[in-house]
C-alpha cells in the first residue's frame, strides 16, 4: 500500500467547512460588489453610459450564476467522493463523460450564444446615425494635457469641457504625440486619441454637473495626471459660457497687467501659450490660456484654479508635475504678479 | 525491478540486459566548471528554466509589492514616477516572459522525456542554447532596472510612446526590445525541439491516444508559439529599428501606423496567455489524476478543447484593443470569437469536476492548490467573457478591472496549477517531498492573499481609477480600496515566501520520497527519485494510458508496436547516448536516435547571438559581428568531429 | 513475448542515421522552415496594412519599382534552386562530380542574386528612413536577402564537406536539410516577390 493510500485513513477532518467557507467567501465578495455605489461607470449621467451599464447588470448576474454553479458542483464533487466507498463502475463513467460534454460544452454553448446575440445586439445599439447638427468638438491629446476647439463657436480652451445638457455631443479625437484615451465613466466609454487618425465619440449628459475625465492609455511620466472635466450645463448656461470664451481677451487694463503682459512676452511663455487677442502664437505645444480664469482646475484637472496654486505652479511646474512638458522659470515675485495680474487670476 | 515498471513483467526481457556501466558513463555529467557550461541533459537544462524561472517570480513580486505600496494612499512619495514606469513595465515583462513561459518550458523539458519514455529531449544542445539566451535576457534586463534604464512604456510597449525617442529618450526601450528578440528566439528553439520530441520520440506502443494530456498540453502550446512569437518578434525588431535605424513603421507622419504595433503585438499578445494556460491545464490534469486516483473524465474531449483552445486563440487579438477606434464589423468579430473561446475552458473545468466526482481525493496540497485553480479562474474567466462585451469594454478597458480580471486568470490559471505541478514533482525532482503543512499556509495565505489584492480592483476599474498610474488625487475616493488591496498584496507575498522556505527546508530535511509517493499513472513514477541520469535502464514500451495502472495484459495480441519494441532493444548501443525513434501516430519504432552529450557550442552560440542583440543599444555594426561569430559557432556545432557519429 | 522468441516474428531494425522524415534533425529544419513562413507572412501582412492605410503608395515622390531587374533576379534565383537540386540528386546517387558543380552553381547563382540586388536598391533615391514605403520595401529585402547570405555562407560549408568526400547515400543528412533550406529560400522569395513589385501597381 502506498503512501497515498496510507494517509487515506488518516486524513485531516473536514473539508466540508473549507469549502462552505469558500462558497462563502465568494459569495459576500461578490454581494460586496453589487452593493457599491461609487462606481463611476455605474452610476451613469447620460445615455451612453446608461446602457453600457445596463449591459453590465445582465452579465453581472449571469456571470455570478455560472460561478456560483460550477462552484456548488465542485463542492459537491468533492463532498460525495469523500464519502463513496465503493468503486466506480463504468456507467458511472458514461454519466461521468456525459456530464463534461454537456455541463461543460452543451450549457455553456447555450448560454454564450446568448450572451453572444445580448453583445452584438448592443454593440449594434451604438451605430446609430449622428445628428449631422450636433455641437462638435475636436479635443487633441497631447502629454499630459488636452486641447479642446469649439470649430463651430471659434475659441479653443484646455482641459475643461464645457457640453449642453440633453443633447448628443460629437467628439472628435486626435493626437500630437502618443496614443491617448478619452475616458468619462459617467457618460460613455472610452475611445483612444490615436496619432495619423481622428476618432468620433457621441456622448450626451442628461444632467447638469462635473464629471471626472481621465487619460486612460499610459502616455508618459504624467498619464496619472492627465485628466479633465466635462461640465455639463442647462443649453443656456452653456451659450453663455461659450459666447464668452469666443470674445477675445479684454486687453490689460492696469498697470501691473500692462507689465504682466510684457513679463509674459519677455519669459517666453508667449512662444508656447496663445492669449487670444493679446499675445498669439502659431504654436500648439501648450495650453491655450485665453480666460484662464474662467477655469475651476490647472494642469489637467490635478489642482484646483486658485491664485497661489496658479502662483506655484507657474514658478515651478516641474515640481507639481515632474515630466511635463513646461519649464520652470525663475521670476522675481514683482514678475509673477505681474503675471498672475495679466493672466486674470483672483485673489 | 523498478526500471521494468512500464507494465511490463521483468520476465518479457528475457535475459536481456542493458549495460548499466556503460549507460552511467554515457550519460554522466562533466565534473567542475566544465560540467556547468557544456551540460545538455534535458533534467539539468528543464531544472535550470524552472529555478531561474522561480528567481525571476520572486523579482517581478517585488516590483509588484513595490507599486502596490506607493498606490496604497493618495499622493505618496515612496516611489517617483519615474521608477514607478520602470516597475510596472519590468513586472509585467518579467512575469510574462521571464516566469510564465519559461517555467513551463522548464517543465515540459524536465517531464517529457520521463513521461513519454526517452532517454532526454530531440535536441539537448537548442535546449541548452535556449537556456542561455534566456539567462542572458533576463540579466539584462535586471542589469538595466538595477542602473535606472530599465523599460519604462509597459510590457507592451505600445507605440509611438515606446518607438520614438523623443517620447521614450532612456535606453530602457531599447534594452527591452533586445531583451524581447533573445526571449523569443529563446522560445521558439525550445517550441521546435517540444514538438519534436513529443511526434518522434515517444515509447514504442503510445499511440497519440495513449499519451498523456501533459503531452498534448505541451503540444499545443509549442505550437502556439511557433504561430505566435514571430508576430512579437517583429514588434520588437520594429520598435528597436524605429528607435536605432530611423525607420517609420509607426510613426504617423511618415506612413507608418501605431495601430499596426497593437496588431503585432497582440497578435502574439493574445495567444501568449494561452501558451501560458494551456499547459498549465496539462499540469493540473496529470496532478488530479493522481491525487483523485482515477483517470481523467473525458480524455478525448479534454485533448480536443486543448486543441480547440490553442486554434481559437489566434482570432481574439483585437479584444485588447476594442477602444481604438475599430470598425464595427470587426470588433463584433473578435467579440464573438472571444465568448466562444470560454467553451473548451468549460470542458475542462467539468472534466475536473466529473473525475473529482467519480474519484477518491487526497486532501494533500497539490488537490488544494488544484481547487484553488478552479476557484481563482471560474471568477477571471467569467469576467473575460464579459470583456467580450464590446461596449463594456470601452468603459473598463484600460482600468483596474483589467488588471483585476488578467490576475484572476493568470494566478488561478497558471501559478495555482503551477503550484500544484511543483509539490507533486518535487520528490522527482529532488527525492524528497515537500512539507504538506508548510504547504497549507502557503495555499491559504495565497487564495487569501490574491482575493483580497485583486477582487477590489474590479471595484477600482469601474470607479474609474486607470491602469499604469503612480498615484491619484485624494478626493477621488480610491484610497480605501488601493489600502486593502495593499495589504492583500502582502498576504500574498507572505504565502510565496512560505513556499519558497518549505524548499530550502525540504531541501535539506524533508520526508524522503520513494519512486512513486503519489502512486501516479505515467512512466515518470516508475524510475527513482531522482532518476539515474539515463533515465530509463530498459527503455519502455508502453500497452496503455496508464501504464503504471494497468495490469500488463495477457499475451493475447503479442505483435504489437510495443512488442516489435522489446525485440529491437538489444540494437541500442549504451556506450552512446541513444533513445527510441518511432512513427509519429502509432509509435512504431523505426530508429534510434542519436543523442549528444556535453558541448561548449550552445554557450558559444548564444553569446554570440547576444553580442549581436544587446551590442545594438550602443551600434548596429554588432549585428553582422555578432552574426559572424553565430556562423562560426554553428560550424562548431554542427561539424562532425566524431566520423562515428556523422550523419 | 520475451526478447529471445524474436526469431518468429518481425523485428525492426531501428537504424541510428536516419534521413527525411524519419529524422530528428529533418524535423527540426521544417519547424525553422515554418517560423521564417510566419515571419515573412507577418511582413507581407505588415506590408499590406500600411498600403490599405496610405492613400498613396508609394508615397508621393517615390515611383513603384522597376521589374526589368527583379525579374532576372528571379530567375536567377529559382536556376539556383534547380541547380542545388540537381546536386542533391547527385548526393542521392554518390555522384561526387554531380553534386559539387550543381552546389558550386547554385552558390554562384545566389551570389548573383544578391550583387543583383546591391544594384537594383542602388538605382533608388529613396531608404528605410524616408516613408514607412522606405521602411517595408527594405525590411522584406533585408530580411531575404541576409537569409540568401545565410544560406550562401552555410552552402560553403557543406561544399566544404562534399568536396573532402564526407557524405555517402546514406548518411548525408547535411546535404538534405541545407537542400530543404535552400529550397525555402528560393521559394519565400516568390511571394515576396508579389508584394514588393507587383502589390504597388494594384
Amino acid at each position: 500500500m502506498n503512501e497515498i493510500q496510507r494517509n487515506h485513513t488518516h486524513r485531516r477532518k473536514g473539508p466540508d467547512w473549507r469549502l462552505a467557507s469558500r462558497l462563502g467567501a465568494v459569495g459576500s465578495l461578490a454581494i460586496l460588489l453589487a452593493s457599491c455605489r461609487s462606481n463611476l461607470a455605474l452610476d451613469p449621467m447620460g445615455p451612453g453610459a446608461a446602457t453600457i451599464a445596463g449591459h453590465w447588470w445582465v452579465l453581472y448576474w449571469t456571470a455570478l450564476a455560472v460561478c456560483i454553479i460550477v462552484l456548488v458542483l465542485l463542492a459537491v464533487a468533492v463532498l460525495r467522493a469523500r464519502r463513496r466507498s465503493i468503486e466506480p463502475d463504468s456507467g458511472s463513467e458514461r454519466r461521468g463523460q456525459s456530464l463534461v460534454i454537456f455541463g461543460g460544452g452543451i450549457v455553456p454553448l447555450v448560454i454564450l450564444l446568448g450572451t453572444t446575440v445580448f453583445i452584438l445586439v448592443g454593440l449594434a445599439s451604438f451605430d446609430d446615425p449622428v445628428d449631422e447638427d450636433a455641437l462638435r468638438i475636436r479635443i487633441t491629446g497631447h502629454m499630459f494635457w488636452w486641447q479642446i476647439e469649439y470649430p463651430d463657436h471659434g475659441f479653443e480652451t484646455a482641459n475643461e469641457l464645457h457640453i449642453p445638457v440633453g443633447e448628443p455631443v460629437r467628439i472628435q479625437l486626435e493626437s500630437a504625440d502618443v496614443i491617448h484615451s478619452f475616458w468619462v465613466p459617467q457618460l460613455h466609454g472610452k475611445l483612444e486619441l490615436v496619432p495619423g487618425r481622428t476618432n468620433e465619440l457621441v456622448i450626451q449628459a442628461d444632467a447638469p454637473g462635473s464629471y471626472l475625465g481621465v487619460c486612460a492609455e499610459f502616455c508618459g511620466l504624467q498619464h496619472a495626471n492627465m485628466r479633465f472635466s466635462v461640465i455639463a450645463q442647462m443649453p443656456d448656461d452653456f451659450d453663455g459660457w461659450a459666447e464668452a470664451q469666443a470674445e477675445d481677451a479684454s486687453p490689460p487694463d492696469t498697470a501691473l497687467a500692462s507689465e504682466g503682459q510684457e513679463v509674459f512676452q519677455r519669459l517666453i511663455c508667449s512662444n508656447c501659450h496663445t492669449v487670444r487677442g493679446v499675445s498669439e502664437t502659431a504654436s500648439t505645444v501648450a495650453p491655450d490660456l485665453t480666460h484662464l480664469s474662467s477655469r475651476s482646475t490647472l494642469a489637467a484637472r490635478t489642482i484646483p484654479n486658485t491664485r497661489s496654486n496658479l502662483a506655484s505652479w507657474i514658478m515651478d511646474p516641474q515640481l507639481a508635475k515632474p515630466g511635463s512638458n513646461m519649464p520652470s522659470t525663475p521670476m522675481s515675485g514683482r514678475e509673477l504678479d505681474a503675471l498672475l495680474e495679466f493672466l486674470g487670476a483672483g485673489q | 525491478m523498478n526500471e521494468t515498471r512500464s507494465g511490463l513483467p521483468a520476465e518479457d526481457y528475457g535475459d536481456f540486459r542493458p549495460n548499466q556501466d556503460a549507460l552511467r558513463k554515457a550519460w554522466d555529467r562533466p565534473p567542475g566548471l566544465a560540467g556547468v557550461f557544456m551540460v545538455v541533459n534535458h533534467r539539468t537544462v528543464g531544472a535550470r528554466f524552472i529555478v531561474t524561472g522561480l528567481v525571476f517570480l520572486v523579482l517581478g513580486g517585488i516590483q509588484a509589492l513595490m507599486m502596490r505600496t506607493q498606490l496604497a494612499q493618495p499622493e505618496l512619495d515612496i516611489v517617483s514616477n519615474e521608477l514607478f514606469q520602470q516597475l510596472f513595465s519590468m513586472h509585467g515583462t518579467t512575469m510574462m516572459f521571464l516566469f510564465a513561459v519559461p517555467i513551463f518550458e522548464g517543465v515540459a523539458m524536465y517531464l517529457l522525456p520521463l513521461m513519454l519514455g526517452a532517454r532526454d529531449m530531440s535536441m539537448p544542445r537548442l535546449s541548452a542554447f535556449g537556456y542561455w539566451l534566456y539567462l542572458i535576457a533576463g540579466v539584462t534586463l535586471f542589469a538595466s532596472f538595477f542602473l535606472g534604464v530599465a523599460p519604462d512604456a509597459g510590457w507592451f510597449a505600445h507605440a509611438p510612446l515606446s518607438s520614438d525617442t523623443r517620447f521614450t529618450p532612456s535606453m530602457g526601450m531599447d534594452v527591452w526590445a533586445t531583451a524581447i528578440s533573445l526571449l523569443e528566439i529563446s522560445a521558439l528553439t525550445a517550441a521546435v525541439e517540444i514538438v519534436v520530441t513529443i511526434l518522434k520520440m515517444r515509447a514504442p506502443g503510445m499511440t497519440l491516444s495513449r499519451m498523456p494530456v501533459l503531452a498534448w498540453a505541451m503540444l499545443v502550446m509549442a505550437m502556439m508559439i511557433i504561430v505566435a512569437m514571430p508576430a512579437v518578434l517583429l514588434a520588437s525588431v520594429t520598435i528597436a529599428m524605429d528607435r536605432i535605424a530611423g525607420t517609420h513603421f509607426f510613426n504617423s507622419a511618415m506612413g507608418g501606423d501605431p495601430v499596426l504595433y497593437k496588431h503585432l503585438f497582440w497578435f502574439f499578445g493574445h495567444p501568449e496567455v494561452y501558451i501560458i494556460f494551456v499547459p498549465a491545464l496539462g499540469v493540473v490534469a496529470m496532478v488530479l489524476m493522481a491525487l483523485v486516483r482515477r483517470p481523467i473524465i473525458g480524455y478525448t474531449v479534454v485533448n480536443m478543447a486543448l486543441v480547440a483552445m490553442g486554434v481559437l486563440s489566434f482570432g481574439l487579438w483585437a479584444h485588447h484593443f476594442f477602444a481604438v477606434g475599430m470598425p464595427s464589423i470587426a470588433m463584433s468579430f473578435f467579440a464573438v470569437a472571444s465568448v466562444m473561446v470560454a467553451i473548451p475552458s468549460g470542458i475542462h473545468i467539468f472534466s475536473f469536476i466529473a473525475t473529482t466526482w467519480l474519484g477518491k481525493p487526497v486532501f494533500r496540497a497539490p488537490f488544494l492548490f488544484l481547487l484553488g485553480f478552479v476557484l481563482v479562474f471560474i471568477a477571471g474567466g467569467v469576467t473575460g467573457v464579459m470583456l467580450a462585451a464590446v461596449p463594456l469594454n470601452w468603459q473598463v478597458h484600460d482600468s483596474y478591472f483589467i488588471v483585476a480580471h488578467l490576475h484572476y486568470v493568470l494566478i488561478g490559471g497558471a501559478v495555482f496549477p503551477l503550484f500544484a505541478g511543483i509539490y507533486y514533482w518535487f520528490p522527482k525532482l529532488t527525492g524528497r517531498m515537500l512539507n504538506e503543512r508548510l504547504g497549507r499556509w502557503q495555499f491559504w495565505l495565497m487564495l487569501i492573499g490574491m482575493n483580497v489584492t485583486f477582487f477590489i480592483q474590479h471595484h477600482l476599474g469601474l470607479m474609474g481609477m486607470t491602469r499604469r498610474i503612480h498615484t491619484y488625487a485624494a478626493d477621488l475616493g480610491w484610497g480605501p480600496l488601493n489600502m486593502i488591496s495593499t495589504a492583500g498584496s502582502y498576504i500574498l507575498a507572505l504565502g510565496f515566501a512560505v513556499f519558497f522556505w518549505n524548499v530550502f527546508r525540504s531541501l535539506r530535511v524533508g520526508e524522503r520520497a520513494g519512486d512513486d509517493p503519489w502512486g501516479g499513472p505515467t512512466l515518470e513514477w516508475s524510475l527513482s527519485s531522482p532518476p539515474p541520469n539515463y533515465n530509463f535502464l530498459y527503455m519502455p514500451v508502453v500497452r496503455s494510458r496508464y501504464p503504471l495502472w494497468e495490469p500488463p495484459q495477457a499475451p493475447a495480441d503479442r505483435d504489437t508496436a510495443a512488442d516489435r519494441g522489446i525485440r529491437a532493444l538489444p540494437q541500442f548501443n549504451d556506450e552512446r547516448r541513444e533513445t527510441w525513434g518511432t512513427t509519429i501516430i502509432t509509435a512504431e519504432p523505426e530508429s534510434r536516435v542519436i543523442l549528444p552529450g556535453p558541448t561548449i557550442w550552445p554557450l558559444l552560440a548564444a553569446l554570440s547571438v547576444a553580442v549581436a542583440f544587446i551590442g545594438m543599444l550602443w551600434t548596429l555594426w554588432s549585428v553582422p559581428v555578432g552574426a559572424l561569430l553565430f556562423y562560426f559557432s554553428m560550424i562548431g556545432w554542427h561539424w562532425p568531429f566524431n566520423k562515428e557519429l556523422a550523419t | 513475448m520475451s526478447v529471445q522468441q524474436a526469431g518468429s516474428l518481425p523485428t525492426p531494425h531501428l537504424k541510428s542515421h536516419t534521413l527525411g522524415p524519419k529524422n530528428i534533425i529533418w524535423w527540426g529544419m521544417i519547424g525553422l522552415i515554418t517560423i521564417e513562413t510566419v515571419v515573412v507572412a507577418g511582413l507581407i501582412g505588415m506590408y499590406l496594412y500600411l498600403k490599405m492605410y496610405n492613400p498613396a503608395w508609394p508615397p508621393d515622390g517615390i515611383e513603384p519599382p522597376g521589374l526589368t531587374l527583379p525579374i532576372i533576379n528571379t530567375a536567377v534565383l529559382l536556376a539556383s534552386g534547380v541547380a542545388m537540386r540537381v546536386a542533391d540528386q547527385g548526393g542521392k546517387n554518390e555522384k561526387r562530380s554531380q553534386l559539387l558543380i550543381g552546389q558550386g552553381v547554385a552558390l554562384l547563382l545566389a551570389v548573383t542574386f544578391l550583387v543583383i540586388k546591391v544594384i537594383e536598391y542602388g538605382g533608388y533615391d529613396y531608404d528605410w528612413t524616408t516613408h514607412a514605403y522606405g521602411s517595408m520595401t527594405y525590411a522584406l529585402t533585408i530580411f531575404h536577402s541576409g537569409h540568401v547570405l545565410s544560406v550562401v555562407l552555410k552552402g560553403l560549408v557543406v561544399f566544404a564537406m562534399a568536396a573532402r568526400g564526407m557524405f555517402t547515400r546514406e548518411r548525408r543528412l547535411a546535404l538534405e536539410v541545407n537542400g530543404l533550406y535552400w529550397q525555402f529560400i528560393v521559394l519565400i522569395w516568390l511571394p515576396i516577390f508579389a508584394t514588393l513589385y507587383l502589390a504597388p501597381y494594384l
